[in-house]
């Protein structure tokens, strides 16, 4: 039951996301804040519940967003999962375990946001562009951003669950 | 006796001397005399104030330092406050600016009516160009109403809320707006994308455009109502190879520092996607 304290996490998360995260952009990306807590939260606790988290992020980005609810619902998701599966392979070094993670998943939304505009407008830009534009950017801010958020996420994880070392 | 007769003669010198010298002095004879008298003096006295101001400033000074640094900080905290104030005003007078303006378009076009918005958010995803703005269904919004500003286009309302709702920019990967070229006086399609670039395709070959015509919304196809500036175009690619040219747009709204837009709400879109063929 502790970890019902990410539910208002994450709703603070999504309004900072769509107000104030949103207005620092580099060319047209920006960080991805949702993703950068979903991820620290994966990394820092052993809750159960943390696909369950992700879905829920996944869902309140919904709210905001045009995007089709199944690309953040299942970004996420994937994001949790290859988290806990890095952390499990380089628990001896958590901050490269934070990094990685955070690019692999940053990928992979991105991939997912790409192929559901594609299916679902007459997508004619150039990929790479995209890529330069707005992925290469995002990246950049999410592992600029990663650092401090996982500090936080991991100062709150150890308030909630005060018994648990993962790292 | 006679000590007396010497004390009495040496006094009637001096005075006598002391009236010779007031005598002479009134006369103007000791002119040089005390002028370099007085410049002997000025100096003295000069010499010795100087050294005096520097000896009592060596004591008073450290209670000064003390005041003035107290003056000094009550004097920062009241620029630190001032200046404040004046970001404050600086702020309440660009939105009395932008206010202004809105007001100004809508005397200038009486025809429509028009709710003025607060942009709230974007929309979360990189890919998509979206705004949320404070105004719902509860204030008579719908989704189709195009949304502008003082500028031009902006979008239309794509989603509602009760007290919220969200614009699909022009510039957003799904957004079609009908447009006309001003100069060359033909009709074509300009088309977003997720790098929010706007760009007019389909344009065929005879028609002349270049860079700077300007663009504005034809009111074809019933999603916008006609003759909003949209833009400006910004370059033309045109091959002799191909069908036709491909012309990229510049937008005339500055998306990044939309603060205040503009919802015209006796506009009513038509839907004319069930009258185009599925392919």
């Amino acid at each position: 039951m502790r970890s019902l304290i990410f539910i208002p996490i994450l709703i603070i998360g999504v309004i900072l996301q769509s107000t104030i995260i949103s207005q620092f952009s580099i060319l047209s990306g920006f960080a991805d804040l949702l993703l950068l807590i979903v991820v620290s939260w994966s990394i820092n606790t052993d809750d159960k519940l943390a696909v369950v988290w992700a879905i829920l992020a996944g869902s309140l980005v919904s709210i905001f967003s045009a995007m089709t609810p199944l690309v953040p619902i299942l970004g996420y998701v994937i994001a949790v999962s290859i988290t806990k599966s890095v952390v499990n392979r380089t628990w001896q070094v958590p901050i490269i375990a934070v990094i990685f993670s955070t690019i692999i998943s940053t990928l992979v939304i991105h991939i997912l946001s790409i192929g559901a505009i594609w299916i679902n407008s007459n997508f004619s830009s150039n990929i790479v562009e995209l890529i330069q534009i707005i992925t290469v950017p995002s990246l950049f801010l999410n592992i600029l951003l990663i650092l401090p958020v996982n500090s936080l996420i991991k100062d709150i994880s150890h308030w909630v669950f005060p018994e648990t070392e993962i790292e | 006796m006679k000590t007396k007769n010497i004390e009495l003669i040496q006094t009637v010198i001096v005075i006598s001397f002391v009236i010779g010298l007031l005598v002479l002095a009134l006369s103007g004879s000791l002119g040089i005399y005390s002028n370099s008298l007085n410049s002997s003096f000025v100096a003295a006295q000069s010499f010795i104030y100087t050294r005096f101001v520097v000896f009592q400033e060596f004591f008073t000074i450290p209670r000064d330092v003390i005041t003035l640094r107290q003056r000094n900080t009550q004097l920062e905290s009241e620029v630190s406050k001032l200046q404040g104030q004046v970001v404050s005003l600086q702020k309440s007078v660009q939105e009395g600016e932008v206010l202004a303006a809105l007001v100004n378009f809508s005397r200038k076009n009486p025809e429509n009516s028009y709710s003025a918005a607060t942009v709230i958010g974007r929309d979360p995803s990189p890919f998509l160009r979206y705004l949320i703005i404070d105004k719902g269904s509860n204030d008579g919004i719908v989704k189709g109403m195009p949304v502008i500003t003082d500028q031009g286009l902006v979008g239309r309302i794509d989603a509602v809320i009760s007290s919220a709702s969200r614009v699909q920019l022009i510039t957003d990967t799904n957004a079609v707006v009908n447009i006309r070229l001003e100069k060359a006086e033909k009709d074509a399609v300009m088309l977003g994308s997720p790098s929010g670039d706007l760009s007019i395709d389909l344009l065929s070959q005879e028609v002349i455009v270049q860079p700077g015509d300007v663009l504005l919304t034809s009111g074809i196809s019933g999603g916008y109502p006609a003759d909003i500036i949209v833009g400006q175009v910004l370059s033309v690619k045109k091959k002799d190879s191909d069908l036709f040219q491909l012309a990229t747009v510049q937008p005339i709204v500055d998306f990044t520092r939309l603060k205040l837009v503009m919802v015209i709400t006796d506009f009513k879109s038509i839907n004319i996607d069930p009258l185009i063929p599925a392919q």
